[in-house]
C-alpha cells in the first residue's frame, strides 16, 4: 500500500515531482506556498503581486528543473536559498530600493505627533514599524532576520541556505536586532508589559 | 556576545511580532491550477541523444531483466532449433545454399578464366 503524502518528507516529495507525479507537487506545494509567499512578500517592499509572481516563478522552477535539487540536503534550505537569490536578483535589477524609500517617507510622517506615538504602542503598530525598519536594511540582513525568526532555520541551517560561515550569519543577526532596537525604542513600553 | 535582561526581552518581543504576524495575502489559486497544467504538460521521458548507444547499453543495466532474460532464452531456442534442422538431411539452411551457389559460381568462373589463360598461351 502506498504511503500518504503527508507522512512523505519534502525530500522524497521532490523525488517523486522529477518522476512526474502531481500528487506529490500538490503535496509540496500546499507544505510551502504560503511560507514562500510571506517571505517574498516582507523581502520585496510588502508587494503582494510581486510576491505573488515570485512564488508562481519559484514553483515553476521546481517543476521544470526538479533535478537540481540534492536529495541529499534539506529542502526547506534550498527553497529558501533560491528564494534568496530570487530576491537578490531583483535587488539587483529593480527599484525594490525605491519603494522602501516610499515607505520611509510615511513612517517620517506617521511618528510625528505625541497622541500617534501614544496610539502606536500596541503590537500590530510594533510589526508594522518593526517591517519599514527591516526594509531599510539590505537583502543579506532581512533574509536573515525573516529566516532565523519566521521559519526557525538554525545559524548553521541559515548558513547553508545563504552560502555563508556562522560566524557571518550571527553577526548579521547581532547587527540588525541592535539596529531594530534603536530604531525601535519608541516602543519601550511594550517591553514593560 | 552577553545579552542584557532589556536585550533579551526585546528580542523575545521581535520574535513574538514576527511569529504573529499575519498579512492577508493567500496564494492565488489560479497559480496553483497553472503550475499543475504545466506538470501535466510536461513530457516524462525526453529523446536522448546516441540512441543507438544507449540502446546497448540497455542490456547491460539491471532494467527489464525479464525481457532481457526472455530475448536471451528465445535466441538459445532458435539457435538450437536451427541445429536441430541443419542434422535432417532434408533440410537444406538457406546459408548452405548461398554458400553452394557461390562456390559453384566461383568453380565456373575459375574454370572459364583458366581456358582463357590457356587459349592466350603460346
Amino acid at each position: 500500500m502506498s504511503q500518504p503524502y503527508q507522512a512523505i518528507s519534502d525530500e522524497k516529495l521532490m523525488i517523486k515531482i522529477c518522476a512526474g507525479d502531481t500528487g506529490s507537487f500538490n503535496e509540496l506545494y500546499e507544505r510551502y506556498s504560503k511560507r514562500i509567499l510571506y517571505y517574498f512578500y516582507r523581502m520585496l517592499g510588502n508587494s503582494e503581486e510581486k510576491a505573488q509572481d515570485f512564488l508562481q516563478d519559484i514553483f515553476m522552477k521546481i517543476i521544470e528543473k526538479p533535478e537540481l535539487f540534492n536529495p541529499k540536503k534539506k529542502f526547506s534550505t534550498w527553497v529558501f536559498c533560491v528564494a534568496h537569490n530570487m530576491c537578490k536578483n531583483e535587488y539587483r535589477s529593480n527599484g525594490v530600493r525605491k519603494i522602501v524609500e516610499n515607505h520611509e517617507d510615511l513612517s517620517a510622517f506617521c511618528i510625528n505627533s505625541k497622541e500617534e506615538k501614544e496610539q502606536m504602542i500596541d503590537l500590530k503598530s510594533f510589526t508594522e514599524k518593526l517591517y519599514k525598519e527591516l526594509d531599510k536594511m539590505d537583502e543579506n540582513h532581512k533574509t536573515t532576520f525573516l529566516l532565523r525568526n519566521r521559519e526557525g532555520f538554525s545559524i548553521k541551517e541559515i548558513g547553508k541556505a545563504l552560502n555563508c560561515s556562522e560566524g557571518t550569519v550571527k553577526s548579521r543577526l547581532f547587527y540588525t536586532c541592535k539596529k531594530l532596537a534603536s530604531k525601535l525604542a519608541i516602543y519601550q513600553p511594550l517591553l514593560r508589559n | 556576545m552577553k545579552t542584557t535582561v532589556k536585550e533579551s526581552s526585546f528580542i523575545k518581543l521581535l520574535n513574538k511580532a514576527v511569529e504573529e504576524d499575519n498579512p492577508e495575502i493567500t496564494p492565488d489559486l489560479a497559480i496553483r491550477q497553472r503550475l499543475l497544467n504545466r506538470m501535466e504538460l510536461k513530457p516524462r521521458k525526453e529523446v536522448k541523444k546516441n540512441s543507438f548507444s544507449n540502446l546497448l547499453l540497455v542490456f547491460f543495466t539491471p532494467n527489464f531483466m525479464g525481457y532481457k532474460a526472455g530475448i536471451a532464452v528465445a535466441t538459445v531456442g532458435f539457435s538450437l532449433w536451427l541445429n536441430h534442422q541443419q542434422n535432417i538431411s532434408t533440410y537444406t539452411l538457406p546459408r548452405d545454399t548461398t554458400t553452394v551457389y557461390i562456390d559453384t559460381s566461383f568453380n565456373r568462373w575459375q574454370d572459364t578464366s583458366a581456358a582463357h589463360l590457356n587459349f592466350l598461351a603460346p
